[in-house]
């Protein structure tokens, strides 16, 4: 069986503080406050915070008595654009998931897994990850005008990668990617090709020109018997993912790990990125966020540690919690 | 060019073991919200192989028609046959807007029904509004790990497609006003089904969402391993619970990041919070103040996190817990 997993690069965000110099009072309590000790009080008496080293937490908001504190969001779209971006190995649990999965299947059927990863040119050290695991071949597909691709154009991306891998019975994804968003470009693939769709997989086996699912239904579970090819994206909890080992990392050191472009995909500039995107992100705003509210007449409790789950267990009881 | 408003909203619901499903309630009051601001017709829809009174429950909550699927196929396999019969309806009825609960169901037929009609789609949304300059449709969404607040702005493609976030608007209540329950069926030409359910098997047991969960019991550094979390787990799992934790489990490599409570993580807010072995720094805090009830377990008097708590248990978290489990189970017996 010959399967395809599918890895996605999300773009993160920036973030910066800026002080507004006409009402800042030079209290410096965000200095205090921030992790980073990033603000300084000048002598001009008002707080200064670098945009460079300021890491866009946003925790001195609150605390400033003046508001004079706004945080400014944007995406940032410079991973495909700094040659200099720190290699990224394989963030999110979730890869590690779907790329087991895909590696569990094929040992017991025999085939091939493909990594099909999508992202800035740092993101091959994944898709080199993925091959220490035991994946066969490695694809990053890579190209800035992919930049602000909805679902849809996301879809038009993977689907134009698949075909191209050819002869694919599987293609496996994890359920959420790295902003942990539900990775739905996976059902317009399989839409287009006429592969069967299945989210929320727990259990994957195989079987006789078909797989096995176990879907996780709303806390129930439902088993199925799922036609290939199939598209499936699957959950945390679905295997255990192996470790990687310096022998498996020296198997793969001297493999290649194909790019492809958009022109390599036959992909039109009007068919991804935002030109072919139904959706469009238009702001980010911070959630308003509170400083952190002490509570005074709680009590302290001290004694054997027998009595306090004792008197810790009464608690519960009248909270209801238990 | 720009929608000329949004004048026919479908709904499309859900049950669950206890009847017409929370979250279809809570999606009912969102169409409310928005057929009070626009006018909008409000069409509710529920799926395959759904129970009569569940659609009798909806009647009373507040749309204006509820269509019920209806055809003995969908026992078999409702996820292809229900997206079908809602296609039909949404081309029947020309709908601007069609929304779900983002459960499961809503969130497999979502991207089903959006793939087939090439149509814009956004997930887990919490709120619509429209757009002061152009009167385009924007949705409003939790990104970036749920934690800044996102606007993004709908293509002309119609309809437009978007799941609901849960325990984001209140579920409606039921009135003695009903409206009709229409039958819609599965289209006359011939079915093919790739996916046929075999077993439906009883509920996992399954820790709930960290960020729906009315107990957490929370970790740092002082829980000392990977050991430690799996004895919070235990005590989780005694009260129904989810297990989260602070940055340095994190980086010890103990838990993963997506547990991670705090301003750069999750925000919980559940009935009781249970901190265990946590410092208190703000980057914590600012994540579960909200909680109902604190509990702080920390063996070091002077913890900042103290300050927090509506009980504080001074003593070693190691010793504690265990207790606490073993003495939990005991009142389970005598239940």
């Amino acid at each position: 069986m010959n399967i395809a997993v599918y890895l996605k690069f999300e773009e993160d965000y920036k973030a910066y503080a800026e002080v507004d110099v006409a009402t800042c009072v030079g209290c410096g309590v965000c200095a205090k406050v921030c992790p980073f000790n990033v603000p300084l009080v000048t002598k001009k008496e008002t707080a200064e915070i670098s945009p460079k080293r300021c890491q866009g937490c946003g925790v001195c908001v609150p605390y400033c008595k003046t508001n004079s504190i706004y945080m400014h969001y944007s995406l940032n779209t410079e991973a495909y654009s700094s040659d200099k971006g720190d290699p990224m190995g394989l963030r999110y649990p979730l890869d590690k998931n779907a790329i087991e999965a895909g590696l569990v299947l094929r040992d017991m059927v025999g085939g091939k897994v493909w990594i099909l990863a999508e992202g800035p040119p740092q993101f091959e050290e994944s898709v080199r990850e993925a091959l220490v695991m035991g994946a066969d071949e490695g694809i990053l597909v890579c190209d800035s005008k992919f930049l602000g691709s909805d679902h849809v154009a996301s879809s038009l991306i993977l689907e134009q990668a698949f075909k191209k891998i050819g002869d694919c019975d599987l293609l496996i994804a994890p359920q959420r990617n790295g902003h942990g968003e539900p990775l739905s470009s996976v059902a317009w693939v399989a839409e287009r090709l006429g592969m069967s769709y299945i989210p929320f997989v727990k259990s994957l086996k195989p079987a006789e020109e078909t797989v096995l699912v176990q879907q996780n239904w709303g806390g129930k579970l439902l088993e199925m018997s799922v036609s290939l090819p199939a598209a499936l994206t699957v959950e945390r909890g679905i295997n255990e993912p192996r470790g990687l080992s310096l022998m498996a990392a020296a198997r793969v050191m001297g493999k290649t790990v194909s790019h492809w472009s958009s022109e390599e995909l036959n992909l039109d500039s009007s068919q991804i990125g935002e030109a072919g995107s139904h959706i469009r992100l238009k702001s980010i705003q911070a959630l308003p966020r509170s400083k952190g509210k002490k509570r005074k007449g709680g009590d302290m409790l001290k004694g054997s540690p027998e009595v306090l789950a004792q008197t810790l267990v009464e608690r519960l009881k009248e909270w209801g919690a238990l | 060019m720009s929608f000329k408003g949004i004048s026919k909203i479908i709904l499309v619901a859900e049950e669950d073991a206890g009847g017409l499903a929370d979250i279809s309630r809570q999606l009912v009051t969102a169409g409310l919200k928005y057929k009070a601001e626009w006018g909008s017709h409000i069409f509710a829809f529920l799926p395959a192989d759904t129970k009569r009174s569940n659609a009798m429950a909806l009647a009373k909550s507040g749309p204006d028609v509820v269509y019920q699927t209806d055809n003995t196929l969908m026992k078999k396999h409702p996820h292809e046959a229900s997206v079908v019969c809602l296609i039909q309806l949404i081309e029947e009825i020309n709908a601007d807007v069609v929304l779900f609960g983002a459960s499961e169901l809503g969130t497999d037929m979502a991207a089903r029904a959006a793939a087939r009609l090439e149509t814009g789609l956004l997930q887990e949304i919490i709120d619509l509004e429209l757009d002061p300059e152009d009167g385009n449709l924007v949705g409003v969404f939790m990104g970036f790990q749920d934690q800044l607040i996102c606007k993004a702005k709908f293509g002309l493609s119609k309809p437009v497609i978007a799941t609901v976030k849960p325990k984001v608007f209140a579920p409606a209540t039921e009135t003695n006003d009903t409206v009709g329950v229409e039958k819609t069926g599965l289209p006359q030409e011939s079915q093919e089904f790739r996916i046929e359910i075999t077993q439906r098997l009883e509920p996992v047991d399954d820790m709930p969402d960290l960020e729906s969960a009315e107990v957490v019991i929370a970790g740092g550094q002082g829980v000392g391993g990977k050991e430690g979390f799996a004895m919070l787990e235990d005590l989780a799992r005694l009260l129904g619970g989810a297990v989260g934790c602070t940055l340095p489990p994190v980086e010890q490599g103990w838990m993963d990041r997506e547990l991670m409570i705090g301003s750069t993580g999750k925000t919980v807010r559940p009935k009781v919070y249970i901190g265990c072995g946590i410092h208190g720094d703000v980057y914590h805090t600012s994540g579960m103040d909200e909680s109902e009830r604190i509990v702080v377990i920390n063996d070091n008097e002077k913890t900042p996190f103290f300050d927090f708590a509506t009980c504080g248990l001074l003593g070693d978290l190691h010793e504690i817990i265990p207790h606490l489990i073993e003495k939990i189970r005991d009142e389970m017996r005598n239940l």
